[in-house]
């Protein structure tokens, strides 16, 4: 065989590795990202997907159990109407409070309350003061 | 002083601009007395923005409210080493700072050929000024670092807690100077190709700046590894976040460019390829500058919308457009004068090394792009988090990983079937061994078995490399051992300082691998007085103290760390609470050994002192940090500049103005 193709054959094979490796990883890590407005009326098309919702925690409803470290709370939507109550087991997050922006993070069910696998907070950032 | 700062940055946008045009204009002209005056320009820029420095530093020092970014990044009470970070803690500052390190490099490079390369110069000098200018014309128009508050705030906001911690004041430095100094390679290879001085004079001369920058970057990744790992206090070191993504990929296809170069030197092939990497490599760079300050992809950091996005592309889509041209331009002259011989030879383990370090740039990049791609194409926004990265990196690396033990050994253009026998034998044997021994103690992950085994294998190597040359020097020379081995690196630096930087690596590999395979993680909550267990260790609760300042307040658990039934140590996680802005923050507590990490969260105390802890056993971490260690000591052996390597260099340097004139 030609020698320069056995040069394109290693380079298509690691070009086609990474790109096989690519294609899968996205497919199996994926999460949509969406409000909770969306989240109220998606029905069942992110059955079986990761999601992350975006909204604020109402006030007046966040509950912190110390001992079990069990946190519920309402999401609702930033800017519409709408709310969904979430659960969180694990430690709470130091910027984690009431009426503060925060994403979380499950798969996708229909059954009440959301389990949260993760809850992120913003972070004040790091290049801009607050105004 | 505070016009005066503002005059310093008006000055250095001319004085940059003229630099270019002079400097152009000069070179094709070859009118020298442009260029010298262009250079000199140069010089003046760097000056001025020094002059622009000082006076923020100044006000920052004296507490000068009326500028906006001082209220907004400091206070009376932060302490002054915490005063002088604040120079790169915010934006405005950030930019200034990164165009002092611009010019400050420029004014060196300037300086340290002012009697060589003069046809490449006038080119490095108008990229570099170039840059400059665009980074200016930022800080003059849009974001002015000077701006003044209508009323000035009796205190300052402060820095931000999370930025006022020892790693936080040296990692944006090293990262800002590995960034930066690519530009001084970029710009020798546009004046390359400018000039059509394709041999390579131009890798040879910036060969130096680019270890300069691949090695400040790499501290700069690992700085950042370490603050997050001791500041955000979530138990890991690397969270695949856009900004760092944004840090890791232009280290990734520098690293390809290093070992491509020697390809180029050697055999006078792969010089498109070269060039292509160095501009990749930069504009990774300015791309990554423009992740972190743009806000299009949203990070854990969450960096607000600053609007600066869009001139940050368009001077991309310049760089690219330009340098694009110019290779395209100089294609004929590029065209390669040797084949790749066989696929089996060293030259061919260099190239699939690079396309390794490609792909995980490319997986990177495209993990990191993902969330405004499928915006853009499908309506809907889907991220990928760690697991995508991990997932498509770690097989990639392992691959990285095998080729960094084959490709020192494996003969130069084409390897016979008995010098694979002979040089691959035994480090496989060794490395299969390892593995072996590994799988009977237990290790039973597959990713763990192949990266301790091509531990093993690259790590035989390496000794085997040392060991059979200084035994060679030593039948030859008749020194000792130990003398052998000091002349070996001495008299080819590059080499073994390359093989020292190879074993810093490898030590990374084990430490990421281990630590993220064979992580132990608890949450207990528990009252005074009780104990729990976390891998090999048992903690104690005792008690939590809280004790307050001017600059915050905290609450600080004590634990007692117990293992086999001995008390080895006492940890003290805390919880602060900021006063200014109020914020809280998490301190965690570590005891770090050679063998793994215990590390300490306080999640939260309730009024009867009931403490939520979370622990986290990291096993190897300790080999990363030490990796970076080896991995600095082989960067100074490959760049020390010893007389030897001097009069080497000046020689190379004859020859090819010889064979240039001939």
């Amino acid at each position: 065989m030609n020698r320069s193709y056995k040069f394109l054959i290693g380079i298509g094979v690691i070009v086609a590795t990474v790109g096989f490796l690519v294609w899968t990883a996205v497919d199996q890590t994926k999460m949509y990202m969406i409000t909770v407005a969306e989240f109220l009326s998606a029905g069942d098309s992110y059955a079986g997907e990761t999601i992350r919702i975006a909204g604020r925690v109402a006030p007046g409803t966040m509950q912190w159990d110390v001992s079990k470290r069990d946190l519920r709370f309402t999401l609702k939507d930033i800017a519409h109407d709408g709310s969904v109550d979430v659960y969180y087991n694990g430690l709470l997050p130091d910027m984690f409070a009431e009426d503060r922006d925060v994403v979380v993070e499950g798969p996708y069910t229909d059954q009440k309350p959301f389990k949260a696998t993760t809850v992120l907070t913003a972070c004040p950032s790091k290049y801009q003061a607050e105004e | 002083m505070i016009e005066i700062g503002n005059l310093a940055l008006y000055l250095a946008l001319a004085t940059a601009l003229y630099a270019v045009f002079a400097c152009v204009f000069g070179a094709q002209t070859r009118r020298r007395d442009f260029v010298a005056s262009g250079e000199h320009a140069a010089y003046a820029c760097w000056g001025l923005v020094g002059i622009a420095t000082i006076v923020m530093l100044h006000a920052l020092i004296t507490n000068d409210f009326r500028i906006k970014y001082v209220a907004g990044y400091s206070s009376t009470t932060l302490p002054l080493r915490y005063t002088v970070t604040a120079l790169w803690g915010g934006m405005e500052g950030s930019l200034l700072f990164w165009v002092l390190i611009l010019t400050s490099f420029l004014a060196l490079a300037q300086f340290q050929n002012r009697s060589r390369n003069r046809e490449l110069m006038p080119y490095v000098t108008a990229t570099s000024a170039t840059v400059a200018a665009f980074f200016l014309s930022l800080l003059v128009f849009v974001t002015p670092p000077f701006a003044l508050l209508s009323r000035p705030p009796l205190e300052g906001t402060d820095l931000n807690p999370l930025l006022q911690n020892y790693w936080m004041q040296i990692h944006p430095p090293s990262l800002y100077l590995g960034y930066v100094s690519w530009t001084i390679p970029f710009g020798f290879a546009i004046g390359a190709l400018a000039t059509g001085r394709l041999d390579d004079l131009w890798i040879r001369t910036s060969r130096r700046w680019c270890l300069a920058a691949w090695f400040f970057l790499s501290l700069g990744n690992l700085f950042g590894a370490r603050w997050a790992y001791e500041v955000l206090g979530w138990g890991g070191y690397w969270a695949w976040d856009p900004v760092e993504n944004a840090a890791f990929m232009p280290w990734l296809t520098g690293t390809a460019y290093l070992h491509s170069v020697m390809i180029q030197e050697r055999k006078d092939m792969l010089k498109v390829w070269n060039m292509t990497l160095i501009i990749l490599t930069f504009s990774l760079t300015i791309f990554g500058t423009f992740l972190t300050r743009s806000g299009v992809i949203s990070s854990v950091h969450s960096f607000t919308q600053s609007g600066l996005g869009p001139f940050f592309l368009w001077f991309l889509a310049f760089i690219i457009s330009v340098s694009a041209a110019l290779v395209v331009w100089r294609m004929k002259e590029l065209r390669p004068r040797h084949k790749l011989d066989s696929i089996l030879s060293r030259e061919s383990a260099f190239l699939f090394n690079n396309l390794l370090l490609l792909g995980i740039a490319f997986a990177t990049f495209w993990g990191t792009i993902f969330p405004v791609l499928s915006e853009w194409v499908r309506g809907v926004k889907i991220t990928v988090g760690p697991p995508f990265f991990n997932q498509v990196n770690a097989p990639l690396g392992i691959a990285l990983l095998l080729l960094m033990g084959i490709g020192p050994i494996i003969a130069w253009r084409r390897a016979s079937a008995r010098h694979l026998v002979e040089s691959f034998l035994w480090p496989s044997l060794f490395g299969i061994t390892v593995g072996l021994v590994a799988f009977v103690l237990g290790m039973r992950t597959l990713q763990a078995l192949l990266v301790t085994s091509f531990s093993g294998f690259v790590l035989y190597t390496v000794a085997s490399e040392f060991h059979a040359g200084a035994r060679a020097r030593r039948a030859m020379v008749g020194e000792s051992y130990g003398a052998a081995l000091l002349g070996l690196m001495q008299k080819n630096q590059r080499r073994y300082g390359g093989y020292i930087i190879h074993v810093g690596v490898v030590f990374m590999f084990l430490g990421v691998t281990m630590s993220s395979v064979y992580r132990v993680e608890e949450i207990h909550t528990v009252e005074r007085g009780q104990e729990f267990a976390v891998g090999p260790y048992t903690l104690r609760y005792d008690d939590a103290e809280s004790t307050e300042d001017a600059h915050m307040a905290r609450l600080a658990a004590t634990l007692t760390v117990f293992e086999d039934g001995k008390q080895i140590d006492v940890l003290h996680p805390e919880k602060r609470f900021y006063k200014r802005p109020e914020q809280p923050a998490t301190e965690v507590d570590l005891r770090s050994t050679m063998r793994d990490d215990l590390y300490v969260i306080l999640g939260s105390i309730d009024e009867k002192r009931t403490a939520t802890i979370q622990a986290y056993v990291n096993p190897l971490v300790w080999w990363l940090w030490c990796g970076g260690v080896v991995l600095v000591i082989g960067t100074g052996v490959a760049v020390f500049p010893t007389r030897r390597a001097r009069v080497l260099e000046r020689a190379r340097e004859t020859a090819a103005e010889r064979r240039q004139q001939a």
